[in-house]
């Protein structure tokens, strides 16, 4: 006689098919190009502000297993301050030249001055991209990781463990802010250097999310 | 010496404060070159060979105007 219930096969199922709709971190990193673009807030642009598993991106303190989660960096917005300025100072000698400072002087010093001040305009300039482009935060699967330059030859490499960190919190506010959606994130920690401070960086709710996961994955 | 001082006017004077300013504005673009050094040295973000350029562009613009200033002022 054939059994008349017959209990349904198990299907096993693994901890990183289970759908994780709150965790902002896959269960398992992606190894692979094709994983890493099905990953959202993931980015190809060298530009980018907020890229969860980059590409081709190192840094110096790095170990060879470490794998960087998230890079941040200021929100391109705050570029707008020195590139303002720049275009501003390029207009300084055609206005020197309308006040008729430069018919006081003799014509080499007018040149050399002109070329003077675009220089400095220049370096300006330089300098507020390189601050910008330099100055970046990473998430590790082990670390947080902060990298500033400061003062032209000076730099700090600053880094907690993920199982050091305490508290995390983020702020927003302002209209920009609130429009572009960047803020402040601040990360308590039990390391050496107590408290990380990610400024300006976008997504910031984000940013908290995958260091709260991280943090209790540890 | 009275001949020697006579010669020297305040374009002179001028002359030689423009030349150190820009020289030490020499010292400041080498600076700058080793920043950027040290910044690609640290990390590697993608934009190494920009960064560099940009930085001895900035050199050579500084010798540019620091010869300028010697020859012709």
């Amino acid at each position: 006689m054939p059994d008349i219930f017959i209990s349904p096969e198990e299907t096993k199922i693994e901890p990183q098919d289970i759908p994780q709709e709150s965790s902002d971190v896959p269960a398992t990193p992606p190894k692979t190009e094709t994983q890493r673009m099905g990953v959202p807030g993931h980015s190809h642009s060298r530009w980018s502000s907020f890229s969860l598993y980059p590409d081709d991106i190192d840094f110096e303190t790095k170990a060879s297993k470490e794998q960087i989660i998230l890079m941040l960096r200021q929100h391109p917005v705050v570029n707008l301050k020195w590139i303002v300025t720049s275009i501003l100072m390029l207009s300084g000698p055609t206005l020197l030249n309308l006040f008729g400072i430069f018919a006081l002087l003799p014509a080499g010093f007018s040149l050399v001055i002109t070329l003077s001040w675009y220089l400095v305009t220049s370096t300006y300039a330089i300098e507020g991209f390189l601050d910008w482009y330099f100055n970046v935060y990473f998430i590790t699967d082990q670390r947080i990781v902060d990298v500033d330059f400061y003062n032209l030859i000076n730099k700090r490499v600053s880094n907690a463990e993920i199982e050091k960190i305490e508290d995390v919190s983020y702020t927003t506010g302002g209209v920009i802010r609130t429009l572009l959606n960047y803020g402040d994130v601040f990360i308590q920690t039990a390391a050496e250097v107590s408290e990380f401070d990610f400024f300006a960086v976008p997504n910031p709710e984000r940013a908290v999310k995958i260091l709260d996961d991280l943090r209790s994955k540890v | 010496m009275e001949t020697l001082i006579t010669n020297i006017n305040m374009w002179m004077i001028a002359k030689i404060f423009a030349l150190i300013l820009l020289g030490m504005y020499l010292v400041f673009a080498l600076v700058v070159v080793r920043q950027v050094k040290m910044m690609t040295d640290t990390l590697q973000l993608g934009f190494e060979s920009l960064a560099k350029t940009l930085s001895w562009l900035h050199l050579g613009f500084a010798i540019l105007v620091f010869l300028t200033a010697l020859v012709i002022l």
